[in-house]
């Protein structure tokens, strides 16, 4: 049951986040069985490549569980992945188990709540509507992430797992 | 006796005056000429409107404007242009090519 409202929750804002793709030269590719989204998005400082997966299992009741997907190589979670914003603070990378470990560290991702790595013992899920701000859906996050990688001062390139 | 009361209204008073969003561009040139620039703003919510401000406008405060209309909490908000990147809020919308473009609403999110 719940994951047919979930299913259709993400069909509509799936037609969102096609939108943004027009605009954006984006790529999207979605699974409504598996309710997994893959959008793939490019810098334009630099012009790499980045991968952004959604499991939207549970949403949103609970957060999508997002992960950064290997642009080259399709591995989930590999620290090349990610980009690096930490240029200047209020970044969105931290880390888990070390620095080639990075997670995407928001209220909106799930993973945070899930893996006991990460910072953030302290936050609740259930309360992750209201303290993810603005940031509550699927086009609201890939907005979110785009913005880290087109920032010149914030964005540093990709993530080498040591700084 | 008629009296016939004529009132003056000066141009220059009239362009300085906020344009609102949602004005038409034939509107926003009769009162502004080429001083003006139009663009669409989509958001992460499937908005995707066309706003039209004066040029000397800071990019932050037609941000705000934007995202109030769209029934966002502002927290400093901006734009990323596809092809220029994120806006810088202070500088004024002449800065940037958006005449005719359509750029995305982000708001400035926390992190750690």
């Amino acid at each position: 049951m719940q994951a047919d409202v979930t299913r259709a929750l993400v069909e509509r804002q799936l037609e969102d986040v096609k939108e943004l793709c027009q605009t954006n030269g984006w790529e999207v590719e979605a699974d409504l069985d598996t309710l997994t989204v893959e959008v793939r998005m490019e810098s334009p400082e630099d012009g790499e490549e980045y991968v952004v997966q959604f499991d939207c299992e549970g949403y949103d009741e609970e957060p999508p569980y997002v992960e950064m997907v290997h642009p080259e190589t399709g591995e989930v979670g590999h620290y090349e992945a990610y980009f690096n914003d930490r240029g200047k603070s209020q970044s969105l990378i931290a880390f888990g188990d070390g620095r080639e470990d990075p997670v995407l560290c928001h209220q909106y991702n799930r993973r945070i709540y899930e893996d006991d790595a990460t910072p953030h013992s302290d936050w609740t899920m259930g309360d992750w509507q209201s303290d993810a701000g603005n940031l509550t859906t699927l086009g609201d996050i890939l907005l979110d992430i785009y913005r880290r990688i087109s920032e010149p001062e914030r964005y540093q390139g990709r993530w080498d797992g040591q700084r | 006796m008629t009296w016939v009361l004529i009132v003056v209204v000066q141009k220059s008073s009239l362009s300085h005056r906020p344009i609102c969003p949602h004005v038409s561009e034939k509107e926003a040139d009769v009162d502004a000429g080429e001083s003006t620039v139009t663009f669409t703003v989509k958001s992460g919510r499937g908005d995707a409107e066309e706003f039209t401000f004066q040029k000397g406008t800071k990019v932050g405060e037609a941000a705000e404007e934007v995202a109030d209309a769209y029934g966002y909490d502002p927290d400093d908000p901006t734009f990323v242009h596809p092809d220029e990147g994120e806006l810088d809020r202070n500088k004024p919308l002449a800065r940037y090519h958006l005449d005719g473009n359509t750029v995305n609403l982000v708001n400035e999110e926390q992190g750690v």
